[in-house]
């Protein structure tokens, strides 16, 4: 009996083991149009890994650089502004002595700074913290689009090596290593995608910065330092933007999840009139009366989550919520009207927190490219900033437009 | 005579009906300059990855008929088996860098299918091992076998009209020669409920041969 079922399987086995069936012609079609788009994906993912990469090395070389420049205009510097809200989170610099510049004072502080000055601009050389920061962050985030490859793979038992095909292959081993990839399956395939777009904010309503008292009497005991110090109560704000690449890939099967990061740059400014008062070995020499620009530059690493609402062919619509860390690059002031006068700038060590939630919608051109719209509500936490719209104005409406491509 | 012994007194006959078409494969796996196998396959998957369009088309020629017959086999639907054909080979050329050359890359390559039909009876839940005791039982016994009827084709329909179980360890166990151990594995089952499946498998098929 058993040799009349080894016959059988024998015979079975002889008529089906080798044995070929006609392909129809629209497999090879079909399979050369999966393979194209497959490796069209590819070439984007390594665009997006280099695109990355290199804004994080980018951004660090420039801190790095920052760093290294000739900071002896700061050493001198104190810049001086007011809030309408005096905080106790200690802002005022009491916290860190080491602090460099004093954003926003007490009132009944002020009659004491007025008799003392405070440190010097700490040299941007001794900010290095956020320089790998974003470095790290995106060489993360890189790494992640690297190493992204879909669910769980299943590892396929393989046949020992008795089996009838391991002595063929001889490599049963490294077969059993192999990794399944679910992204090569139509379903169950986790996206990538990269972003690129810039936002705009609103900056209707920012709050006013008290005027000031005899605060820049220079005192007979300190030497005297250059400083820059708003007079108006008021300043004219332009509109926030900002700048970024962004990777989102999906955090489950369905794609309803998705975590995204990446790099930003933002750019606020500022003109108020004020009192630009120059000074040179502790003694004031050029007191200037003058509107005053001040710009200021962020970079910054967004994380949010993102939730598919609707998915359609052609348009997704999904909420999203997230945070922001930015760190301060450049904070620098320029007096108009006079000729010669140099421009100040200073740094924080602090960094600033921002959360934003919002409802987005992309419309998708082909399965690789769609236009994204986000607008969103976005708070910013103060954290010892220099004075901008985001300290007078800290919840504002934040329209968010640009490219996305999915891979 | 038992009905095996009547199959096999009519193998000779089967053979007649075309079931070694792995004959006329051994021609088709030379290319006119007369290179021989192993150098054609070394050359073709050396050039597949590097992305050549063309040496891709190649390799599928040579390697999709019996292909798609090991996902016939497996899937028992000819959709589902093209499906499985292409995500074979969507596979098979972005895992080419983990063939290391040593033993047959048509081997090699039939473990690639495998596995990606097995995925796919995963994916779909059909890995169930189904039809009770009480309808093989049912099938026992018999009268003489029609075998000199049987062809490969025949016979190919016959495996894939078989319960998703049964045909998968079938398969497993008589065509590609795993062991209950590795099917079981495999499957995720004992190696008891492997031996049963096979056999409700071969009595099944015996039945329908007899039948036919």
């Amino acid at each position: 009996m058993q040799n009349d079922i080894f016959e059988f399987d024998s015979m079975v086995k002889s008529m089906l083991s080798e044995a070929e069936e006609e392909v129809p012609s629209q497999v090879w079609s079909t399979l050369e149009s999966r393979m194209r788009r497959t490796r069209t994906a590819l070439l984007w993912r390594r665009v997006a890994v280099a695109a990355s990469v290199a804004a994080a090395i980018g951004v660090a070389a420039f801190l790095g650089l920052r760093q290294d420049g000739n900071n002896s205009d700061f050493q001198n510097i104190e810049t001086v502004a007011f809030a309408d809200n005096p905080q106790e989170d200690g802002r005022c610099g009491d916290e860190n002595p080491a602090l460099e510049t004093v954003k926003t004072v007490r009132p009944e502080m002020l009659i004491a700074e007025a008799l003392a000055v405070k440190d010097a601009v700490r040299p941007a050389a001794d900010a290095p913290e956020m320089a790998a920061v974003p470095e790290e962050a995106a060489t993360a985030a890189a790494e992640e689009v690297v190493a992204s490859s879909g669910p769980e793979e299943e590892e396929c038992a393989l046949p020992q090596e008795n089996g009838k095909y391991a002595e063929e292959t001889g490599s049963a081993e490294a077969f059993a290593r192999m990794e399944w990839e679910d992204s090569r399956r139509p379903s169950g395939r986790r996206r990538i995608s990269l972003t690129a777009g810039g936002d705009m904010q609103t900056n209707g309503h920012p709050g006013s910065v008290a005027q000031s008292a005899h605060w820049l009497a220079s005192s007979h005991d300190s030497p005297a330092k250059t400083t820059v110090t708003q007079t108006s109560t008021n300043s004219t704000y332009s509109i926030p933007m900002s700048f970024g690449l962004k990777v989102r890939f999906d955090l489950d099967r369905g794609g309803k999840w998705s975590l995204g990061t990446g790099v930003t740059y933002s750019l606020m400014e500022r003109t108020f009139t004020g009192v630009y008062q120059e000074a040179e070995d502790g003694v004031v020499i050029n007191t200037y009366n003058s509107d005053i620009h001040n710009t200021l530059h962020y970079i910054g690493i967004p994380v949010s989550l993102y939730y598919d609402i609707i998915s359609g062919s052609r348009v997704n619509f999904y909420a999203f919520a997230g945070g922001s860390v930015e760190k301060l690059i450049f904070n620098k002031y320029r007096v108009a009207g006079y000729p010669g006068v140099k421009s100040y700038g200073d740094t924080s060590d602090k960094l600033q927190y921002s959360v934003a939630a919002g409802i987005g919608v992309q419309f998708k051109v082909n399965d690789f490219f769609g236009l994204y719209l986000d607008p969103s509500i976005r708070y910013y936490f103060d954290n010892g900033q220099p004075v901008s719209i985001r300290t007078q104005q800290p919840l504002m409406m934040s329209f968010e437009v640009g490219a996305r491509f999915n891979f | 005579m038992s009905n095996f012994g009547s199959v096999l007194k009519n193998w000779r006959q089967m053979q007649r009906f075309g079931g070694f078409l792995h004959l006329n494969n051994q021609d088709r796996r030379q290319d006119e300059t007369g290179q021989s196998t192993p150098d054609l396959w070394a050359e073709l998957v050396e050039k597949c990855r590097k992305g050549d369009g063309k040496a891709q088309k190649k390799l599928f020629d040579l390697l999709s008929p019996k292909m798609f017959a090991v996902c016939l086999r497996y899937m028992g639907s000819r959709d589902a088996a093209e499906d499985v054909l292409q995500d074979g080979f969507v596979t098979l050329f972005s895992k080419l860098d983990s063939y290391a050359g040593d033993g047959s890359f048509e081997g090699w390559s039939r473990k690639v299918f495998i596995n990606t039909a097995l995925m796919e009876l995963r994916r779909k839940d059909a890995l169930k091992m189904g039809v009770g005791l009480e309808e093989v039982s049912g099938m026992a016994g018999g009268g003489a076998t029609q075998m000199q009827n049987i062809g490969y084709k025949e016979l190919m329909k016959l495996v894939m009209s078989l319960p998703a179980g049964y045909r998968t360890v079938f398969n497993m166990a008589v065509i590609e020669g795993y062991s209950h151990n590795e099917i079981a594995q495999e499957l995720g089952i004992s190696e008891a409920t492997s031996r049963s499946q096979l056999q409700r498998a071969r009595k099944i098929l015996q039945e329908k041969i007899r039948n036919m």
